[in-house]
């Protein structure tokens, strides 16, 4: 009787054995496919963090331009670049495009980059926006500054990221979360500028100020002031632009911060061609083109942010926000000090 | 030991390779991070981590559990249509119910907002304190102590009901003595699931700034760049989870219900104010868990449907749907052959079961922390082939969709093995020595009793796991081979910039698909 069982069983196994052998086939099916696709002559392939709906549009017009094919994957930073290294040399990606130059000094730091070698990027940008080694360029600039209720705060209360740590605004401030980079960053220039126990006593300020638990998104800070929740934050001008465009009658309105300090903080998104690229020719032209006048404008004005050029005028919603003066701290130094500047956070109780 | 062995050791070592290479992280311990994270994130973590295991336990046992009784064991207006409405909130990935309840519920949102303009009403941070991270993984992870719960009622004799009845006992004294221990191992394995998907998400709790288990694990690896400690801190879930699992095993017992007859009819005919209750409360729950989210994301996808719509969303829809299949498919003929080795002896061994425990391991681990385990799992074997062949494997780049599916098999096949597992245990010896006394071969006794019994087992383990890897993000985000994007992606691209109404589409498109499976799995289970 058992014998019946047994082979009942085995029998069983066998037919399922084959149906799972069947399933990895279809996977080498799709992979041919995906071979076949990156051995075409005129194609650049590159790895983004930058969201698919920012790239896309960017990518077709400089392929109607050149010729040149854009494939594109888009993933997270830090898992971008592991899998760049997982990959090695049989990496199939030629360029990786990141948001905040704390990705983008992580990657060089990981050995992943190969330099820049086209001059146009270097004509083109101005100098605290790439690796001082050539390894990476920003691409276009978003500031991090100080947004606020145009009904209950008068523009002359304000003054500097620092100054939010004061008592008056005990209750009044939402921020977001230190987990995301964009906050990293700009404690990260903080510190660079001011010292640890300084920069410490400013966390301690703002997290005593704070309205609320830190937000998980730039857009939740906006809503919050709107309803009444806090009445001033930080943001990424952009997120202010898309808002703006939305909805033009707003009760918020932007700040330019530390103007007469240490000017306004700002963060780039930009892009390296890797060390096992399989086409640095088309990389670099990607590249130059990138830092071209005309690739620019699209590029920046897609998210409202600002062109790293800065012979290339903003989109009108943004240049309406008036002209700032920016950090000229090298972004490469705010990448380094990251991890210290996180610590510093959690130290205080930033979550 | 037992027969077969070694394809069983193979297959589960196999399995369990990703998760247990994060172990081997300790073998460079960084303790000054270690000492940096005991002084500043580690106390509230573990408070939160607590709290947040026993509301969901708690929340989603007493939820699932109740209202699998209610369906089985009570008849009352609608019964048929809940029977199916209380499952649905499995298909909302639990990352889009969080921002449509934040959007909703928070201070800026409309509820508020309309209390505030109403009455005297201050406004409250709902993500402060730990109900609201709580109620969401309740609505949205109790359908899986339902669905077990369900089978371990059903499962049950018609006969122990009305006998416990007859002489004298309440419904209540019923539902405890009777109808409740002997569904007690569903239960439990329901919450063990339940239990697990918490603790590995980080959508959720990021939304919400929670700190649990998987922040500390991401501030490792996303703050200090150590996938090192990242991996250390990992491992120590993955410890939690081994011993969730084994004392869920443990919890079954010896006990062991063969069912030759199940529930057919319903025991209690609700009537007048108790079936208005039963109702009343049914209605609040899917509206809450399934119905207000998905009215949400339709107004959301109706206004945005002309922005966000592109001839992409075709192809993406396509993987998604191929990757949830395949995966599926993979993962139940995975589980069928453990499991027929398991069973193949009468008593099935121990060791079975602490190598079944540890292929499982894999489902509380944050996808992402998985999916670094299987690259490094893949450099160890290109090292050795290097080493002992001589030529270069690059596997993650030759390996196409492999890899992937690989990846989802090692996450899910806990949630294959469940159901599975349970269609096993209720066949019956007898069974098959009938077949064979009536001289029935091989074939046949395939054909004809171990197919129809194993089946709903199957299609419950296909339909679990296909809408799990369709909703996965986190590998499927690290590990895709190009060209292979989907809906859960895109997702998560719109929400991360925190254009969540453009989210909602593919959200939409998504949760079709999930129920576009459901629904095929269930005609072929009522054809069976």
């Amino acid at each position: 009787m058992r014998n019946a069982v047994k082979t009942t069983l085995s029998g069983f196994n066998i037919w399922f054995l084959s149906l799972w052998l069947v399933v990895p086939v279809l996977g080498f099916h799709s992979l041919q496919v995906q071979a076949a696709d990156v051995s075409g002559e005129k194609e650049v392939v590159v790895y983004s963090s930058r969201k698919e709906h920012l790239i896309k549009p960017v990518f077709d017009a400089f392929t109607a331009e050149t010729g040149i094919k854009v494939s594109y994957l888009t993933g997270k930073d830090n898992a971008l670049i592991e899998r760049v290294k997982a990959e090695g040399a049989a990496t199939p990606a030629d360029v990786l495009m990141t948001v905040d130059a704390g990705n983008l000094w992580y990657a060089a730091s990981q050995d992943v980059f190969q330099p820049i070698q086209t001059p146009l990027v270097k004509a083109s940008i101005p100098a605290h926006l790439r690796d001082p080694d050539g390894l990476w360029t920003g691409l276009s600039i978003r500031a991090r500054t100080i947004v606020y209720s145009s009904e209950r705060v008068k523009p002359i209360e304000l003054s500097s990221y620092e100054q939010l740590a004061e008592p008056q605004w005990k209750g009044r401030l939402c921020l977001r979360t230190a987990k995301k980079v964009y906050t990293k960053s700009l404690v990260s220039a903080l510190l660079a500028h001011h010292g640890e126990s300084q920069t410490s006593q400013v966390i301690q300020g703002w997290v005593d100020n704070l309205a609320a638990v830190p937000m998980a998104k730039d857009s939740h800070i906006m809503d919050a002031i709107i309803a009444g929740q806090c009445d001033v934050g930080l943001v990424n001008t952009y997120y202010f632009g898309r808002l703006q465009e939305k909805n033009p009658e707003v009760p918020l309105k932007l700040y330019w911060a530390n103007q007469q300090t240490t000017g306004t903080h700002v963060n780039v998104s930009g892009a390296g061609i890797l060390k096992h690229a399989k086409h640095p020719e088309l990389a670099n032209r990607l590249l130059a083109w990138l830092a071209s006048d005309s690739a620019q404008e699209l590029f920046a004005r897609l998210n409202k942010e600002f062109p790293a050029n800065p012979a290339v005028k903003s989109d009108p919603l943004v240049a309406a926000w008036g002209a700032f003066e920016q950090d000229k701290l090298n972004l490469q130094q705010v990448g380094a000090l990251q991890a210290d500047a996180v610590k510093l956070m959690q130290r205080n109780g930033y979550r | 030991m037992f027969k077969g062995r070694l394809v069983f050791i193979f297959l589960t070592l196999l399995l369990a390779a990703p998760v247990v290479v994060v172990a081997f992280a300790w073998l460079n311990p960084q303790w000054e991070l270690f000492a940096h994270f005991a002084d500043t994130l580690l106390p509230d973590m573990l408070m939160n981590t607590l709290i947040l295991l026993l509301g969901v336990a708690l929340g989603a046992g007493l939820l699932g559990t109740g209202l699998a009784w209610l369906v089985t064991m009570c008849e009352f207006p609608g019964r048929r249509a809940f029977e199916i409405l209380f499952f649905l909130p499995f298909v909302l990935p639990a990352y889009v119910v969080a921002f449509v309840y934040l959007g909703l519920l928070d201070f800026a949102g409309p509820v508020q907002g309309f209390l505030r303009s109403t009455m005297p009403f201050q406004g409250v941070d709902i993500r402060s304190g730990h109900a609201a991270v709580v109620t969401v993984f309740t609505l949205v992870f109790y359908p899986y102590v339902y669905m077990l719960a369900k089978i371990g009622f059903q499962a049950q004799r018609h006969t122990y009901v009305e006998a416990s009845q007859m002489l004298g006992a309440s419904h209540w004294r019923t539902f405890r003595t009777v109808s409740l221990p002997l569904a007690r191992p569903s239960i439990v394995a329901g919450i063990t699931l339940a239990l697990m998907e918490t603790i590995s998400d980080f959508g959720v709790v990021s939304m919400f700034n929670y700190d649990t288990f998987t922040t500390v694990i991401y501030s490792a690896w996303e703050d200090y760049r150590s996938i090192e400690v990242a991996a250390q801190v990992a491992s120590l879930l993955v410890l939690f989870s081994f011993i969730l699992i084994a004392v869920e095993r443990y919890s079954r017992g010896r006990a062991k219900f063969y069912t030759d007859q199940c529930m057919i009819s319903r025991p209690f005919q609700l009537q007048g104010k108790r079936a208005f209750l039963a109702v009343l409360v049914s209605l609040l729950v899917v509206g809450l868990s399934f119905i207000a989210p998905l009215l949400q994301l339709l107004i959301w996808g109706w206004q945005t449907f002309t922005v966000e719509w592109q001839g992409q969303y075709w192809s993406w829809m396509f993987n998604t749907l191929a990757l949830g299949v395949m995966a599926a498919l993979m993962s139940v003929a995975v589980a069928l052959m453990l499991l027929s080795i398991k069973y193949r002896s009468r008593k099935p061994s121990k060791s079975a079961n602490l190598l079944l425990s540890f292929a499982s391991m894999g489902y509380a681990l944050p996808g992402s922390v998985m999916a670094i385990g299987l690259l490094f799992v893949l450099f160890i074997v290109e090292t050795w082939v290097k080493q002992w062949f001589g030529f270069e494997l690059l596997l993650l780049v030759s390996g196409g969709l492999g890899i992937l599916l690989y990846a989802y098999l090692s996450r899910f096949i806990a949630v294959a093995i469940g159901p599975v597992e349970g269609a096993f245990e209720s066949i019956h010896p007898s069974y098959v020595e009938a077949a064979q006394t009536l001289g029935a071969n091989r074939f046949k006794i395939f054909r004809r009793v171990y197919l129809p019994l194993v089946l709903p087992g199957v299609a419950v383990a296909f339909l679990l796991v296909a809408v799990d890897v369709m909703k996965e993000l986190p590998a499927t985000y690290l590990l895709r081979p190009y060209g292979w994007d989907t809906l859960a992606i895109q997702v998560y691209e719109l929400a991360a910039e925190g254009l969540y109404e453009r989210a909602a589409l593919p959200s939409l498109l998504l949760i079709g698909m999930s129920l576009l499976i459901l629904l095929v799995v269930k005609r072929i289970e009522l054809k069976s």
